[in-house]
């Protein structure tokens, strides 16, 4: 029997001295629905990243994420709602988390147990599934991807109760990247809706009480922030963590500092509603920025703003012009 | 969706191109239009990251 097992089920469950909430036994963020940085309710009909961090869609018809407080099971405050808008066939609601090389390596060679609490608003057929790819840090839209057949579970079905799916995996031993699924597995009507929290992934064959890989909510939000984070300014003018100078009349140089050092030197940054005032209280609004990759890392970043107007060689702070304005850097695999 | 393309120049006088995506409602995401042409090229084909 595995520590894992050892701890969770016999400490754990027979009221030994261990608590359950034990960080790093989940290999997953966000587990829990806890973060949806990026927005607590997303429609969309292609793939990516639009609601809950670490959780990429696959979308192959229209649906809408959202972060879930009423619909959730005993003792979890959060649940993902994934509804089709749509006819959805198999496997098109459906999420994946892809688990970086520093991580998954860990999973290499390894029997490997998958769970998750599911609830359907009609029965419906769910899958879940392991895929792994033998490059580095691979991106789950980047191919390369191969399947592992569960050796027990991987189907369930979801009602209007709670229950938990599970599969075990065996994790092939040359593995350098890992992605995990959860699917329906039929067809779905439109307006119908499946719902997923506690998802957890762990050394062994036995699925054990749901553990925040973050042991806490902010070690959760940190993991996450490693991956992508995003300032909100939260009122009118609100700060955004940067500043910098006024470069020529139409040139905002700006730096911001990540809450956390990143997985990566970020990819793509996402705006909205962003202005820069200066050191003469003048206000000015950026119609565009670009990332300088020559003094961007993974502690911080700079970038351009364009404007117009600006006095050259003044300080400038970064705002948000209305409390729903922000700015967000992308390292997600 | 809306792309627009827009040319830097870094300080060392090298030019770098960049793509702006706006997706409506006033938001964008701003990336480097390699990284943008390559994401491109990969979701072409959305079969090879579905369910295997």
């Amino acid at each position: 029997m595995s520590r894992a097992q050892l701890t969770s089920t016999v400490e754990q469950n027979g009221g030994g001295s261990l608590s359950s909430f034990i960080a790093g036994k989940n290999f997953l963020a966000n587990g829990a629905m806890d973060i949806f940085q990026r927005s607590t309710s997303a429609t969309f009909s292609s793939g990516g990243y639009f609601a809950p961090d670490r959780w990429v869609a696959i979308a192959g018809t229209s649906q809408t994420f959202s972060q879930e407080s009423t619909i959730v099971p005993s003792g979890f405050r959060y649940s993902l709602k994934m509804l089709a808008n749509a006819t959805a066939t198999l496997g098109q609601l459906q999420t994946q988390q892809v688990i970086e090389t520093a991580n998954a390596i860990y999973l290499a060679g390894q029997t490997v147990t998958f769970s998750a609490y599911i609830y359907g608003s009609s029965s419906t057929s769910i899958g879940i599934g392991i895929q792994y790819n033998t490059s580095v840090d691979a991106t789950w839209n980047g191919g390369g991807w191969s399947s592992i057949s569960a050796t027990s579970g991987g189907t369930g079905t979801a009602t209007t109760s709670w229950s938990k799916i599970t599969g075990t995996y065996t994790i092939p031993s040359n593995a350098k990247t890992v992605l995990v699924q959860i699917y329906n597995n039929a067809t779905v009507s439109s307006s119908a809706a499946i719902y997923f929290t506690g998802l957890q992934l762990e050394l062994g064959s036995v699925a054990t009480p749901f553990s925040r890989a973050g042991g806490t909510v902010q070690g959760e939000l940190a993991l996450c922030q490693r991956y992508y984070w995003r300032g909100i300014s939260g009122a009118s003018y609100g700060f955004l963590n940067g500043a910098g100078f006024s470069y020529t009349s139409s040139n905002a140089q700006i730096s911001v500092t990540y809450p956390v050092t990143m997985r990566a030197i970020p990819s793509s940054v996402d705006y909205s509603s962003l202005v820069v005032q200066d050191s003469a209280a003048g206000i000015f609004s950026l119609s565009s920025i670009t990332l300088d990759a020559s003094v961007t890392n993974t502690i911080g970043a700079s970038f351009a703003g364009t404007t117009s107007g600006m006095t050259t060689n003044r300080f400038l702070r970064l705002l948000g012009s209305g409390s729903t304005a922000y700015i967000g850097f992308s390292a997600e695999l | 969706m809306n792309t627009q393309i827009i040319t830097t120049t870094n300080l060392d006088g090298t030019t770098t191109d960049h793509v702006i995506i706006d997706w409506g409602n006033n938001q964008f995401t701003s990336m480097l239009k390699a990284d943008y042409e390559a994401q491109q090229a990969v979701q072409a084909n959305p079969a090879q990251y579905g369910v295997r």
